[in-house]
């Protein structure tokens, strides 16, 4: 299988800005999703959706550059998110269980006047 | 994050509408799409007008170069490469050590089987399936590994304190704060209840009385 993968072109034959244009679509997909949902947990899953399209974004650039650095960021990419998730799944256990609601709009009280 | 969608609460099935209310109305939905096909065109624009399109890759041969260094830093697995391709090869008096060439080939200097001549041999790039040989270009994983021991030894170290961090982090952050009385504490030791005498467990306190018989 590897030498199999050694003889495709690089990038699997596709462009470097088609990878790009797929991240960027994930990223802003993220990023309206975690604009408009109420609930925290879709909020959240909204941030690692961003995280991802980071990751294909790396991948895709070093896989350009013939350099395994991008797979390295994207390993250590994982690693805080993995972090991040069991922070921010404790935060809205707590959260959830002070006023037994997921809708973020029950904390807008936290907000700047 | 499959663990995250199933912490998400399932509809209620006796609510007519199925999910809950801040589930169905969102906050601000043109404002947000307005600002995510802005950021979409931002992008896009990048991708196809701008910097993008102007990016060089490098030619086959660097490419292949950057990769032999890699082997290069593995004294180790050359050896055990060049033995796969070569079982009688004996390295020369300088050891394991790999000649790049600018065009992207390797070879490595040193005896074959009992001769007293130097002998080169270029090594294969990858298998060839005709003829059974091996290739001797590090595989993607491989390189993964070695660079990240080799070239980001502190943020390896960093990402095992952040990961040790966010455990304490999250434990502390989702326990439960337990209240125990005077009577769940003497139960957990062990001891007879002070108060609640009827919680008291009668058999097991007559089975101690007839231990203690002759």
């Amino acid at each position: 299988v590897s030498t199999m993968l050694a003889m495709l072109p690089p990038l699997g034959g596709l462009d470097l800005s088609q990878y790009l244009l797929v991240s960027g679509v994930l990223f802003v997909l993220g990023l309206v999703g975690f604009l408009t949902r109420r609930n925290m947990i879709v909020m959240f899953l909204c941030t690692e959706l961003m995280f991802q399209a980071a990751a294909i974004a790396m991948i895709a650039f070093g896989r350009f550059h013939h350099d395994v650095s991008g797979q390295v960021f994207v390993i250590f990419i994982l690693t805080v998110a993995a972090a991040e998730a069991a922070l921010a799944l404790g935060l809205v256990v707590l959260l959830y269980r002070r006023r037994e609601t997921l809708d973020a709009e029950a904390w807008s009280e936290l907000r700047e006047p | 994050v499959f663990v995250l969608m199933l912490a998400q609460q399932a509809p209620d099935p006796s609510d007519p509408a199925g999910a809950a209310e801040y589930d169905r109305a969102p906050r601000e939905p043109a404002a947000a799409a307005t600002v995510g096909f802005i950021l979409l065109a931002l992008l896009a624009t990048v991708l196809y007008d701008g910097a993008v399109q102007d990016l060089v890759p490098p030619t086959e041969a660097e490419a292949k170069q950057a990769a032999w260094r890699d082997l290069e830093k593995l004294p180790g697995q050359l050896d055990e490469t060049v033995r796969r391709i070569e079982p009688t090869f004996r390295w020369g008096e300088a050891g394991p050590r790999l000649t790049v060439r600018p065009n992207g080939s390797a070879e490595v200097v040193g005896y074959l089987g009992d001769d007293t001549q130097i002998t080169a041999i270029t090594l294969p790039e990858a298998a060839d399936a005709a003829t059974g040989t091996a290739g001797a270009l590090p595989e993607n994983l491989q390189r993964v590994g070695l660079s990240l021991v080799a070239d980001f030894p502190a943020s390896l170290e960093l990402a095992g304190i952040i990961l040790l961090m966010a455990m304490f982090g999250a434990v502390v952050l989702a326990r439960k704060q337990i209240e125990l009385g005077e009577d769940e504490l003497r139960a957990a030791a062990g001891l007879r209840r002070v108060s609640h005498y009827e919680d008291y467990d009668v058999s097991s306190g007559a089975a101690e009385e007839a231990e203690e018989a002759p």
